[in-house]
């Protein structure tokens, strides 16, 4: 549920963005910081993911199907991160695209 | 992590019922078993389940929150031993009959195939949860 809230943030940009011109570094920063932690959950189901793909391989795994659901919970995971990507870059491209 | 709940409580019906059909397994396994360790026949095995409790931390949030199942005990089936006379059997008692385990394969059978739908159910399960997922992060799109 977290990434919900963080994913919140992204209405902050209409509001910071607009007109109040001194917010526009601390935007920028959070752009990066949602992108970031995106990325980051994504990297640790991967890494768990990993982990129990060597479990797997050294035999040494309890349940086959553990290992399945924790590929399926990293592919998911990415998928959130790379969605939330393409929002952050489709919102910094409105931004961009911006006449002045 | 929180929109992962609905898997982990599927995962973690996956391993009750793999560890039921370990059990079922076993008892299939040891159906014409004469000698165990504590003396006697095997006796067959049986599993109950139960609701995992929400942790403490837990307790005061009334919300719904699903835990999952897990094994609470494997239990021995105290039925008798089924008597077959056999006099050459190297178990047998001085009439010749020989005690064997309380094993019945049909019931084994029927076990079995009930845990591995119970299994197939939770998989769907798991896929129904993956494929709202997926949808949701086509929202948008």
């Amino acid at each position: 549920m977290n990434m919900i809230g963080q994913v919140a943030g992204i209405q902050n940009i209409g509001q910071t963005n607009g007109i109040n011109t001194n917010n526009s570094i601390n935007t920028n920063s959070n752009f990066i910081k949602i992108f970031e932690d995106a990325l980051k959950m994504a990297a640790e189901a991967d890494q768990v993911s990993k982990e129990s793909g060597t479990e797997l391989l050294d035999m040494t795994v309890e349940d086959l199907h553990s290992v399945i659901i924790d590929a399926e919970k990293a592919q998911l995971t990415l998928g959130l991160a790379v969605q939330i990507r393409n929002r952050v870059i489709d919102a910094y491209n409105e931004i961009m695209r911006m006449q002045i | 992590m929180g929109f992962f709940r609905s898997m982990d409580i599927s995962a973690s019906a996956l391993t009750a019922e793999r560890f039921r059909l370990d059990v079922i397994a076993e008892n299939i396994a040891n159906m014409n078993t004469t000698r165990t360790a504590e003396g006697g026949p095997y006796r067959r095995k049986t599993v109950s389940f139960e609701q995992i409790q929400k942790p403490f931390s837990e307790y005061l949030d009334t919300s719904f929150r699903g835990n999952g199942v897990r094994v609470s005990a494997v239990h021995e089936d105290p039925s008798p031993f089924k008597l077959v006379y056999d006099p050459n059997h190297p178990d047998a008692n001085e009439e010749g009959y020989v005690e064997m385990p309380n094993v019945d394969i049909v019931t084994e059978m029927i076990d079995m195939i009930s845990a591995s739908r119970a299994y197939e159910a939770n998989v769907t399960a798991l896929n129904a949860y993956k494929n709202i997922a997926m949808r949701a992060l086509e929202i948008g799109k």
